[in-house]
């Protein structure tokens, strides 16, 4: 067990910094947005924790916070950007933001370490911080799928006209999801660094935001528990393909092609149809059919003239 | 204004001058007047594209106005952004049904009495002024619009007409001072046509103003105080349903000309 832990330390934090990676784009998409800004905040917050560990001699926890809430802000500010725009157009200016981020830590000279990236980002960041740290972004993501905030960001999504009619500000709550994702996002990129000690503009490219997006969908969209059962398929398949040496890709892309055609809402929406296909059943064995409210009664002609009068 | 609206003398809830939706070329609705006082039904008949939607959105400020204004309870609602409307007092229900499929009736339902809940946010700096019992509300319109014992259903496994009755569930469930209704028993059969009709009659002894857009001549007639005919984006006749349904101009626009040549 300690030797099998030790030697999947690696792989077990992946899988935490991957899950809050994915949040970071499900979160929106469960208001109706398509936004990978999460991604941007991911590098971002991975470089400003570099440069403030690094340089600066801050700690970890103070330096994962600034940089969290600083990608946060930025995300808020290119979602007031953009804001106007929909749909597809939202989501390639999302893109946009992540490529811009890419440029800029290719370009950045000594302060990001250039296309080499930087090095020797040590500290104490140990598993029970990183499991803590995850775990609260786990449940925060859990408690906006309950209740009041759960019901209104349903709306926000399915129908934001309706969720309009009924008081919910659309447009404030999308600004929130972009915030979101920009600290979700940071969160994971500011702690991918802590365990890894380095950072290179590979690290925050283009693949996150196709890791981040297999996750959610083959996970499922519509909850965190999709999230996680994604980040956690997702990052231990590659690893235990590698025996599979030349196959490893084949399979790994066959998987996402069965998943996607046979489970189209995800692993959690397998499991969430299963659990209504009971009740339904159930509610049917035990003969608890639709109550027949309106009887078709005879006189029903008799009773709407005298409801006329 | 010289028709005498029921309730002149006290002042209106809602007040609607010179209003009119242009898009582009086409005028959907072009000025508009009218008033609403607290407690009756109004209806709007007209046939279809005379404007009776587009008046919907422009009280609900889901369109803008090309001119005109409208006042709530004394409120300018063209400085009133939409999202604020509900909070106010002013619930609609849509031409076409519009649930959230994932969800329970009574989950959509609480989404309406969700406007009334205070924010966990507000809840736990304890700045909750009255314990107020969302989940009362949330029973009181499903039992009043015949859904009891449907709570846990999807919208998918019910009826059309049931699934109307959620929407006008919800819309109640907000706690509303004035309810339009769009439509709401297209798809219906006679006897849900008949309660949703002696609902808003109870509704309106209990004070709720509403407002009714209804193709349905019967429904009208038995359900509403006070009936506005529109046509082309205008308002062509107005007073009691009987006089507006008898009225030449409205047998016109509504029914065709020379209809009742053959009646």
């Amino acid at each position: 067990m300690n030797a099998w832990y030790y030697g999947n330390l690696l792989t077990i934090q992946t899988t935490l910094t991957a899950l809050l990676l994915a949040l970071s784009i499900q979160i929106p998409m469960r208001m109706g947005v398509f936004a990978f800004t999460g991604v941007g905040a991911f590098g971002i917050a991975g470089y400003s924790t570099t440069i403030l560990v690094a340089d600066h001699g801050l700690g970890a926890i103070p330096a994962i916070i600034v940089s969290a809430i600083a990608a946060g802000l930025i995300c808020l500010l290119w979602a007031l950007l953009v804001y106007r725009l929909n749909g597809l157009y939202l989501a390639m200016s999302t893109f946009a933001f992540t490529l811009i981020v890419s440029v800029v830590a290719v370009n950045g000279g000594t302060v990001t370490g250039g296309p080499s990236g930087r090095y020797g980002v040590i500290t104490p960041f140990g598993m029970g911080a990183l499991v803590t740290i995850s775990s609260i972004g786990l449940v925060v993501a859990a408690l906006t799928e309950r209740g009041r905030m759960g019901r209104r960001i349903d709306a926000v999504r399915d129908d934001p006209q309706l969720a309009t009619s009924l008081g919910v500000s659309v447009r404030r709550y999308r600004l929130w999801g972009f915030a979101a994702s920009g600290l979700f996002g940071g969160t994971a990129g500011a702690m991918q660094v802590l365990i890894r000690t380095t950072i290179t503009p590979t690290d925050i490219g283009f693949h996150l935001i196709v890791l981040a997006l297999t996750i959610v969908v083959i996970g499922g969209l519509g909850s965190w528990t999709g999230a996680l059962l994604g980040a956690i398929v997702f990052t231990w398949l590659p690893q235990l393909l590698t025996s599979a040496s030349e196959w490893r890709d084949l399979i790994y892309g066959g998987v996402i092609l069965i998943a996607a055609v046979v489970a189209p809402g995800g692993v959690h929406g397998v499991v969430t149809g299963w659990l209504r296909g009971r009740q339904r059943r159930r509610r049917a064995a035990s003969g608890a059919a639709l109550p027949a409210k309106i009887e078709a009664t005879e006189d029903l002609g008799e009773q709407m003239a005298q409801a006329r009068q | 204004m010289t028709a005498t609206a029921p309730g002149d003398e006290a002042a209106p809830l809602l007040a609607v001058r010179d209003v009119a939706v242009h898009y582009g070329g086409i005028k959907a609705v072009d000025g508009i007047t009218l008033d609403m006082h607290p407690g009756k039904i109004y209806g709007i008949i007209g046939p279809n594209g005379s404007g009776k939607s587009t008046l919907l959105a422009a009280l609900t400020r889901l369109v803008q106005l090309t001119r005109g204004e409208i006042t709530y309870a004394g409120r300018d609602l063209r400085r009133t952004r939409a999202s604020s409307l509900a909070g106010l007092g002013i619930a609609r229900t849509f031409q076409t049904v519009r649930l959230m499929p994932g969800r329970t009736v009574r989950q959509n339902v609480q989404l309406g009495a969700d406007v009334r809940s205070e924010p966990l946010r507000r809840r736990l700096a304890g700045l909750r002024s009255a314990p107020r019992s969302a989940s009362s509300s949330v029973a009181d319109a499903i039992s009043r619009t015949g859904l009891a014992g449907l709570d846990d259903f999807r919208p998918d496994e019910l009826s059309y007409g049931t699934q109307r009755r959620i929407e006008i569930a919800r819309a109640m469930a907000t706690e509303p001072r004035l309810l339009l209704l769009d439509e709401p028993t297209a798809g219906m059969n006679g006897a849900e046509r008949l309660e949703i009709s002696q609902l808003m009659r109870r509704l309106s002894a209990e004070g709720l103003t509403q407002l009714l857009v209804e193709h349905d001549v019967q429904m009208m007639i038995d359900t509403c105080d006070h009936v506005f005919a529109m046509a082309a984006g205008t308002v062509i006749a107005e007073g009691a349903p009987r006089d507006v349904v008898r009225d030449e101009r409205v047998r016109e626009a509504y029914l065709g000309t020379r209809w009742h040549e053959h009646a």
